[in-house]
């Protein structure tokens, strides 16, 4: 169930994260998951408000904490979740959390023994909330498309960094994408003194620094500016021996797309 | 903290005289000695319990506060008239006599003991029931009428254990290394950031923002028990933990980390919606927590409660609930 949980804890798991999670867990419990991550969800045993009820009543709580509590955590399964004191005892597996739910009691007995993130995991899945259904796996692998990009702006937390192509006179944004290639050091300490204006935690840089990014493919996307989204992609270089100037446009990328 | 079943004897009741507290303007104050406590307003005398900027403000005519809690208070409000005072020593002024006592919060806490005739208050200041690896454990403060800080005054708010919490973090930081990345823990420059070296002494390399390393420089010298530290400027070391505020991670200087994974550590972090935006979040707070506070209301024995911060009003109204006099100090 923590293993669940902590599959979740970043929203909908990526399929990486996925068969990673399958091949930690014993076949019950994988057998639950895939279930669950395939849009299954298990009977419902009570709406969270019920759920809710159960617990103020079993740790004596008044209906008027639980209303001040409503007002800073206004979703019922976390309430009820965190109204419970810190877990004791041994932690049961996904699959045998939902194989034993069927009273009041069962639930009380099953949530008291899971750590907090897992208990409002449990909560949703208890009151029939639970969301979250696996991206069916792309199947057509492709040969990964690349481009030349410019570095336009870099938020220091993460590190990330966002790339433009030029559109006109303009520079379009392009995508934002998280550094972690092996120059990165040696790139912020370039942009940390070249710092040519700040937007809040985002910092501009002159547009001189060109990457090579590679992607899986592309959608169109009207709410961007560029009209689409570059998908699984990723910085694969600093170009040094790059100019800005010959960076093909947007328009010759879009171009390359089926 | 020693968990006291409520006590059976009570102080005797008192005939209703003046309020050894009131809150005013300017702060808590005492008119019978003449000075106010941790006051945001200036004023000629303050009794201060711990460093935090929202308790040590500057413009006071003199400043009393424990001798563990001064060198931070000076670092931090500059040329000021201040005096240090042991835990536990008594002092009279006017016509009360004053003591300072552990409240657990951060290094030189204290709540604030007010005695008048037999009559006893005390004004709690910040404070956390449960011992951590740095600073002096708090201790409960028989008394009449008991002003208690309401932080975390819900139920939703339940601590795991100090020990529990610091292996969250001592693994996060270990996966982090092993793939060759930083971790950035965000966390208060005095307290909270040196809370976290002390809970995490041994594991590797400890690295500080700048204004993190001088209040962690000032209670080395004090003689607190804190690992080596040294300041990030530039790239640190493969597989460092360095300690930050989340202001510093907005300046050009978070550019020099290189690639990291940013987490927070702090008792709002029981919420979802608070963990929303930060890498990861570890629940880790200076207060006392739901039972905490219980737990030291119960044994000061007090038959009076004042609340102060936070949940004010529903944590007074379940101490009357429970048959204590509480009310919401406002």
């Amino acid at each position: 169930m923590i293993r669940f949980a902590q599959l979740l804890a970043q929203g909908t798991p990526t399929p990486d994260a996925f068969s990673a999670y399958m091949t930690q867990v014993d076949p019950q419990e994988s057998e639950a998951a895939q279930r669950l991550l395939s849009g299954q969800r298990p009977t419902r045993l009570a709406p969270a408000a019920t759920l809710l009820g159960w617990v103020a009543q079993a740790t004596d709580t008044p209906d008027f904490l639980i209303d001040a509590c409503l007002k800073i955590c206004p979703d019922k399964a976390e309430l009820a979740a965190l109204l419970l004191p810190p877990a004791t005892g041994t932690t049961p597996s996904l699959a045998q959390s939902l194989a034993n739910l069927t009273s009041a009691a069962d639930y009380l007995t099953l949530a008291r023994s899971l750590p907090p993130e897992a208990r409002i995991l449990f909560n949703r899945l208890a009151s029939g909330t639970f969301r979250a259904k696996l991206a069916p796996p792309t199947t057509t692998p492709q040969t990964p498309g690349h481009c030349l990009a410019i570095l336009t702006l870099i938020d220091p937390s993460g590190p990330t960094a966002t790339f433009a192509l030029p559109h006109g006179a303009a520079l379009v944004p392009l995508t934002r994408l998280r550094l972690t290639i092996p120059g990165t050091p040696a790139l912020l300490a370039w942009a940390r003194a070249n710092v040519t204006d700040r937007f809040g935690p985002l910092r501009q840089m002159p547009p001189t620094q060109v990457f090579e990014l590679e992607f899986d493919g592309m959608t169109p996307n009207a709410r961007r500016k560029s009209g689409i989204t570059l998908l699984g992609a990723r910085v694969k270089a600093w170009r040094p021996d790059s100019r800005a100037a010959d960076v093909p446009t947007l328009s010759a990328l879009l171009a390359q797309s089926p | 903290m020693q968990m006291n079943p409520p006590p059976t004897l009570r102080y005797p009741a008192l005939m209703t005289r003046a309020p050894l507290i009131l809150q005013t303007p300017q702060g808590l104050y005492c008119p019978e000695g003449e000075f106010h406590i941790d006051p945001m307003g200036r004023v000629p005398r303050a009794l201060i319990t711990h460093g935090h900027s929202d308790h040590a403000a500057r413009g006071m005519g003199s400043y009393l506060c424990t001798h563990q809690a001064l060198p931070v208070i000076r670092h931090r409000l500059g040329k000021i008239t201040a005096e240090g005072i042991a835990y536990g020593e008594q002092r009279q002024i006017g016509g009360v006599t004053v003591s300072f006592h552990p409240a657990g919060h951060v290094p030189g806490s204290a709540q604030i003991r007010i005695e008048r005739g037999g009559e006893v208050w005390v004004a709690s200041g910040d404070y956390k029931t449960a011992p951590d690896a740095l600073c002096e454990p708090f201790e409960a403060v028989r008394c009449h009428t008991f002003l208690t800080e309401t932080t975390f005054g819900l139920p939703i708010f339940q601590w795991q254990s100090e020990v529990c919490v610091m292996g969250q973090i001592a693994r996060w930081w270990q996966d982090n290394a092993a793939r060759g990345v930083v971790s950035v823990l965000l966390a208060y420059s005095f307290g909270k950031a040196q809370r976290l070296m002390a809970g995490l002494a041994g594991i590797g390399p400890i690295c500080t923002h700048p204004v993190v390393e001088a209040v962690t420089d000032i209670l080395r010298h004090q003689g607190y028990a804190l690992p080596p530290t040294r300041v990030a400027n530039g790239a640190p070391p493969q597989g460092a933990l360095v300690i930050a505020t989340p202001n510093a991670m907005a300046s050009d200087w978070a550019m020099g980390l290189g690639p990291h994974e940013v987490a927070a550590a702090s008792g709002w972090m029981a919420l979802a919606a608070r963990r929303k935006g930060t890498g990861a979040a570890f629940v880790l707070s200076d207060h006392a927590d739901w039972a905490g506070l219980n737990a030291a209301v119960a044994a000061t024995g007090s038959e009076q409660v004042y609340t102060l911060h936070g949940y004010t009003d529903p944590y007074a109204a379940w101490l009357r609930s429970k048959g204590l006099s509480a009310e919401a100090m406002s």
